[in-house]
């Protein structure tokens, strides 16, 4: 690689008290942590990470020890000025199922936390709720700096209620926000509330039906219309889709997964972008970074620890041997 | 008074498809009508109103229908372009507890529909749920007009799942929104989700915890330091509590509601509070005598299901007069 990249990672680090299937408890922080990681692995010396996050004070300090040893990562974006931060209790109840409660919200990322990153060259957002990252700051970047955006749309998708509860929403407001980003990623649920109907009969909205493959592709066009240069639908074990445009034809492929053993379902989403933020820079090839992308989101579902993640030669050997 | 106020009101024109108690169904669009035609009435000859709003193409003609009967209110800035519109599902239980769906919703508002409406003297934004309007209109707003920015919190605090439930939100990214507010208006229970604390625990969520009214002045403290000007709280039958500063300092009071003997409907009582401050306040009120036409215009909503509840200025000030004055 010739030259360091610079990336921005942004998105909430929560502390998170999970509780799996087998009512083991694990205490992590989460989210973006996940996301910096994989990078960090993967491009070992290449490149400057800079999470954005904000945290309570008493996390601060726990929360920057969980990047001593990684190459490249900056931390002096992750602040704690107002003492706010995401608390999540998790219960899994399966591999797709979650319970989850909210108690504690970061204060939202706005422009005045990018300023003094706009020569960077990718900015990879990831929330969790759909107060974390202002459409300000997406606008920001995009009208400031020459960077690619990346986002996951699992933010714009999910509320708190005032109970704590983390509910599915719909997208309503999604074509302010998809002028500002190069590359949308979603799950399947997520798709059902990005692609939404004019209207509902209460049935409708009760049954939740699949979405079909060629709404997704309508779907898809629909992004490339704003400016969206890529869509990536995640499908857990069955991998992910891709679609982006070549040539003025909507191009799809389905990536299948790399076989894992799940152990704790939990950051695989923020992993899959790393991977694919990583993908992306080095190939500059849409499917090639799915290959990574599904690289490192089954090695974050392989292991309970931190230290899930392989180097990129073992990385790219898996993937040489998969793919 | 000044003969010729120009006033935006803005936000949602649902269909509230109504189950009532006896199963029979009615119809009707609600939302931004009732503060619209409060308002076309007290002032008369004396403004022009302008609703801005979006509807299902559907809707459009029935909607414009309602509002044409007032000449004073300009109907160029409800649109039906994205043919997306608000539309709930009311189902009575009893008289007094009803199921509430959300089945479809509008295209939100955003700078380029104010574009030609910056000369209004007043922007009254009532938005249901968290959509509705979007930050960068109240910024544009802000920053190109000189009117009187009044805001309702029930937007912002209102979220909607997936399956159409509508359930209260915290308003996590409030201090985002304050600067380019005025007066802002809100119910306790929406003071709650503004007011939140840095950390909960689970059993405080769980337990639904309340706020209490002595916390609401710093509550009111945080938004003045942001630069708005007045905090209105709702306390239904107890009338509301006003907040503003006077030399530096914080002022609180109390204004009673205005009593009613026959509550027919308490549908829309909140959006036309709103629109009696906005009366009180462009008439050249104080921020308390605007709570008593607030009170007023609230009362008068409950009074029946049509808008011949709402009375014309002569009526509306011989009203304040019996019941503060």
């Amino acid at each position: 690689m010739e030259q360091k990249h610079k990336i921005v990672v942004l998105g909430p680090i929560p502390y998170n008290h999970i509780t799996n299937w087998k009512n083991e408890v694990y205490e992590r922080y989460g989210a973006i942590t996940y996301s910096v990681m994989a990078l960090a692995k993967l491009l070992e010396q290449d490149a400057n990470i800079i999470p954005v996050t904000h945290v309570r004070k008493k996390d601060e300090q726990t929360v920057k020890s969980l990047f001593k040893g990684l190459p490249g990562i900056e931390l002096q974006h992750i602040n704690s000025d107002l003492d706010q931060g995401d608390v999540i209790r998790t219960r899994i109840v399966d591999e797709k199922k979650y319970l989850e409660k909210q108690y504690g919200f970061m204060n939202p990322i706005t422009p005045r936390d990018v300023r003094d990153l706009l020569n960077s060259d990718i900015f990879v957002f990831v929330p969790l709720t759909d107060y974390e990252i202002s459409l300000e700051t997406l606008e920001f970047v995009k009208n400031y700096s020459k960077a690619m955006v990346v986002f996951d749309a699992h933010g714009q998708t999910t509320a708190m209620t005032s109970l704590g509860d983390r509910v599915l929403k719909f997208w309503v407001d999604r074509d302010l926000w998809l002028p500002y980003i190069d590359i949308l990623v979603m799950n399947v649920e997520e798709v059902k509330c990005s692609w939404f109907a004019k209207e509902y009969t209460l049935e409708q909205l009760e049954s939740r039906d699949e979405i079909t493959a060629q709404e997704i592709e309508v779907f898809a066009r629909y992004c490339f219309g704003f400016g969206v240069k890529a869509l990536y639908i995640t499908l857990a074990e069955r991998g992910c889709l891709v679609y982006y445009e070549k040539n003025g034809k909507i191009q799809s492929q389905q990536i299948a997964a790399i076989a894992e053993k799940v152990l704790l379902p939990v950051g695989c989403g923020e992993a899959f972008i790393g991977g694919l933020v990583y993908g992306w820079l080095t190939t500059n090839d849409f499917v090639k970074a799915a290959h990574y992308a599904n690289a490192l989101g089954a090695q974050r579902c392989e292991g309970l620890t931190y230290d899930v993640f392989k180097s990129r030669a073992e990385t790219e050997k898996i993937i040489a041997e998969y793919y | 008074m000044k003969t010729n106020y120009k006033i935006a009101i803005v936000g949602p024109i649902p269909r509230d498809r109504i189950t009532t108690c006896k199963d029979e169904i009615i119809e009707k669009h609600g939302g931004i009508t009732n503060p619209t035609i409060a308002l076309a009435v007290a002032f008369g000859e004396h403004a022009i109103l302008f609703p801005l709003s979006h509807v299902r193409e559907r809707d459009l003609m029935p909607v414009e229908n309602i509002l044409s009967e007032y000449k004073n209110i300009k109907l160029d800035y409800i649109t039906a372009l994205a043919d997306q519109g608000d539309v709930n599902h009311l189902r009575f239980l009893d008289e007094n507890k009803r199921l509430e769906k959300q089945s479809g919703f509008m295209n939100p508002i955003v700078p380029d529909d104010v574009k030609n409406i910056l000369d209004c003297d007043a922007f009254v934004c009532v938005p249901v749920t968290d959509f509705e309007i979007t930050l960068a209109t109240l910024r544009f707003i802000k920053k190109y007009s000189k009117g009187l920015v009044i805001f309702d919190a029930h937007g912002p605090t209102t979220t909607m799942s997936v399956l159409g439930d509508r359930l209260p939100k915290f308003w996590v990214d409030r201090d985002l929104w304050l600067p380019y507010i005025d007066v802002l208006k809100m119910n306790m229970e929406e003071a709650k989700c503004s007011w939140f604390r840095k950390r909960y625990t689970l059993p405080d969520l769980e337990n639904d915890y309340e706020l209490t009214t002595d916390e609401l002045p710093a509550f009111a403290k945080h938004c003045f330091n942001f630069g708005v000007k007045a905090l209105y709280i709702t306390l239904d039958n107890r009338g509301c509590l006003v907040y503003h500063q006077k030399d530096g300092k914080l002022q609180e009071e109390q204004v009673s509601a205005i009593k009613v003997a026959n509550v027919v409907d308490t549908t829309g009582c909140g959006d036309s509070f709103a629109a009696g401050l906005a009366y009180g306040l462009l008439t050249e009120k104080s921020y308390v005598q605007a709570a008593q036409y607030a009170n007023l215009f609230g009362a008068q909503r409950t009074q029946g299901s049509t808008f011949a509840v709402f009375k014309p200025l002569a009526q509306t000030e011989k009203l304040i007069s019996e019941h503060y004055r």
